[in-house]
């Protein structure tokens, strides 16, 4: 299954089949069976609550687990038509940061205090690229001025602590795209932002994206965001992919009760101010996830079908769902 | 409704920042001359970016922190003249509820000794087990249960926690209670349920409810009267409906244009503010937002603008030199609240909500179900 095979045409350019880790000691897996594409020029939407998986999985997408504490149970990547385990993901050493690159959450701990900022944006190109530390220099100042920092020859040699976060996060985004990489991982990449300086890192990213046609993974909580920037979302709850499809479907159509869960409990900007709708409970951590499908200690229409695992369906146009009772006005209907 | 339950006049903090040694010390404005007024039985919001001088208020109005200048009233009575005993019976009136869940709450003392804790301080006339039943009562009524009280913070998520603060600064039975981001740092679904429960303590204990936040939706949610903090100042006041439908500042503006919404195909235009956020200690002659604004002209340059007033009874005010021209450009700007759901999805959703009040979705044909299963 595909997250988005609506745009058949093109072939995805980063896919990952069958993504299962488990933290080193705990019973049961952390990430289960995911499955995804990201096409060029598109942006992919992992949404899900703290705690769901999506960060892990991002990490493991780019190698960036220790081997001894997470193992990759299964799963390969495909990435620019070669084909690797995802296990093998941490020796991709020579991908990381050239053709694949991250943007991490808290742009003041990625950045190392000690060095200049110029001198760490011009260190992905130098350790990829053979050339002078000169003209190396010379693509972080253009870097720089593309994302919008300006004077970049006198914000070149400040570092991190001199920068504001909205200037930081400027700071990792020209670093990661400085090789023009084919894939983007961008890991909560506003969420310690302010609304207006997140207002303007997303038209950033999306006019990069524009240019250069590379593919972002994009994970958040924020539905707001996913509406702005996704062209595909896959909505993730305790470690599976419970709903994906095109954006439109997934916000205008949703199937899955956490997504409709989800989307009920967002406060408005307008409209008829009521009562929030909530999803009752918590988040249950790895060791108690509940048997079959992982959302039915929270779900309202749990019944006993439930403790087995619901299987993926598609059920238009590229948009699938795993539960047992979607598409809800059909199966379910409120006893008198 | 109408009575002041809280009121800050002129209230003014000045903190002096040491750079380096040699350097004269510079003078951060965290807050800078805010007055307002809070009326019993309301929810009063105070919404700004980081580093505007809103959490710095919160903390003047319970006299955390000793204001440079300026008056705060609870009840008619000055507060910053308050000490000792006198202070005491303050905090037994307003409390405080914390951001973070996680670091407010001592993870040595169980949640037993945590809600007691301010029992103990101001209703010394309780005994040690009927302090124990007023705990096991306030527990339940925050969401939990009474035998939580044994329990370490570690043991609850982040949710809960907030719960278990909520639950201590409803101990000393206050009449008014600041949240300083109370919800900001918990999930979606968990932030839903932890705003309905403020509501719901409110109206069952007519409360007052202060509440600071940079999330817009939530405080429009939340809050009978918001107030927009900018660099230490109020620039716009009014009640939340009115400053939301027709915000008039063209910082308020750019503010409500920026917040994503969680909808497909209806965009907004973005107004767009130039720049960051001056540092704290940054002085700007005039109107503090002109070097950001789009309309800014000479008189912005000169002279701080003055509260103008609008709305029945001059509840909406606006300190900005040309707020009509600024608000005539936000008309196209609200969203029109057209339904992109189809019946059959609308019928999702109010199953939805039908089941979570403990109706009963049933299976229309049973049997389909199953045989889907074998299959």
């Amino acid at each position: 299954m595909s997250a988005a095979t609506h745009c058949n045409k093109d072939i995805p350019i980063f896919s990952v089949s069958d993504l299962t880790m488990r933290i080193a000691g705990d019973a049961s897996d952390i990430v289960e069976r995911l499955s995804f594409d990201v096409f060029p020029g598109k942006t992919l939407c992992i949404v899900g609550e703290s705690g769901c998986g999506k960060s892990i999985t991002a990490l493991g997408l780019m190698g960036l687990l220790p081997p001894q504490e997470v193992a990759v149970r299964s799963g390969t990547i495909r990435f620019e038509g070669k084909e690797y385990l995802a296990a093998e993901a941490h020796q991709a050493r020579h991908l990381r940061g050239d053709r694949l690159a991250m943007i991490f959450q808290e742009p003041m701990t990625s950045l190392n205090p000690s060095y200049k900022i110029g001198v760490q944006i011009a260190e992905a190109v130098t350790c990829h690229h053979s050339g002078s530390y000169v003209d190396a220099k010379k693509q972080a100042l253009a870097m720089l001025a593309k994302v919008g920092i300006p004077g970049p020859e006198l914000r070149y040699d400040e570092y991190p602590h001199q920068l504001s976060g909205g200037m930081r996060q400027r700071v990792m985004i020209a670093m990661a795209l400085i090789n023009n990489p084919a894939v983007l991982i961008a890991d909560e990449p506003t969420t310690a932002l302010d609304v207006t300086i997140q207002a303007q890192i997303i038209e950033l990213i999306c006019e990069l994206q524009k240019n250069t046609q590379m593919g972002t993974i994009m994970i958040t909580h924020d539905l707001g965001v996913v509406a702005k920037l996704a062209t595909d979302v896959a909505v993730m709850y305790g470690g599976q992919i419970v709903e994906s499809g095109p954006v439109a479907s997934i916000f205008n159509a949703p199937q899955h009760p956490y997504t409709i869960g989800l989307l009920s409990s967002m406060p408005n900007l307008s409209g008829y101010k009521e009562r929030l709708f909530t999803i009752p409970g918590t988040v249950p951590n790895v060791q108690s996830m509940p048997k079959g499908c992982r959302f039915s200690s929270r779900c309202p229409f749990c019944s006993s079908v439930c403790k087995t695992q619901p299987e993926v369906r598609v059920v238009d146009d590229a948009h699938s769902v795993a539960c047992h009772f979607a598409p809800l006005d059909q199966t379910l209907e409120l006893s008198a | 409704m109408n009575e002041v339950i809280l009121e800050a006049r002129g209230l003014k903090k000045h903190f002096k920042v040491k750079s380096s040694f040699l350097s004269p010390p510079s003078l951060v404005k965290a807050v800078d001359g805010v007055s307002l007024e809070v009326h019993r039985g309301e929810t009063f919001a105070i919404v700004g970016e980081s580093g505007c001088g809103k959490s710095t208020l919160a903390r003047l109005l319970m006299h955390l922190l000793s204001p440079t200048e300026g008056k705060v009233f609870f009840e008619g009575v000055d507060v910053v003249q308050r000490s000792g005993e006198d202070l005491t019976s303050l905090r037994k009136d307003v409390q405080f509820v914390f951001q973070d869940p996680f670091s407010s709450l001592n993870p040595r003392m169980t949640v037993g000794k945590l809600v007691g804790e301010p029992l103990e301080v101001h209703r010394q006339d309780l005994s040690a087990a009927e302090r124990g039943e007023k705990v096991k009562q306030l527990l339940e009524q925050v969401g939990l249960q009474g035998d939580h009280a044994n329990r370490y913070p570690h043991e609850f998520s982040g949710g809960q926690r907030q719960r278990i603060g909520i639950a201590r600064a409803l101990a000393s039975g206050p009449k008014l209670i600041i949240g300083d981001e109370p919800v900001s740092a918990l999930d979606v679904s968990v932030q839903a349920q932890i705003v309905n429960l403020l509501s719901d303590l409110r109206d069952e204990l007519s409360l007052t409810f202060i509440v600071i936040a940079h999330d817009l939706s939530i405080i429009r949610h939340m809050s009978d009267r918001v107030a927009v903090m900018y660099l230490g100042q109020i620039v716009e006041m009014g009640p939340a409906e009115e400053v939301f439908s027709n915000p008039r500042h063209p910082y308020t503006i750019a503010l409500l244009s920026a917040v994503p919404e969680p909808k497909v195909g209806q965009q907004k235009p973005l107004v767009p503010l130039m720049g960051e956020t001056p540092g704290p200690s940054a002085s700007i002659p005039g109107c503090q937002f002109n070097n950001r604004c789009r309309f800014a002209r000479d008189i912005c340059r000169q002279s701080p603008p003055k509260h103008s007033v609008f709305g029945e009874q001059g509840q909406h005010k606006v300190a900005c030199h040309f707020e009509q021209g600024a608000s005539n450009q936000t008309k196209h700007n609200s969203l029109s609240g057209a339904n992109t759901r189809s019946p059959q999805v609308e019928t999702r959703f109010q199953l939805y909500q039908a089941a979570l009040h403990g109706k009963k979705a049933v299976p229309k044909h049973p049997n389909a179900i199953e045989q889907e299963e074998l299959t």
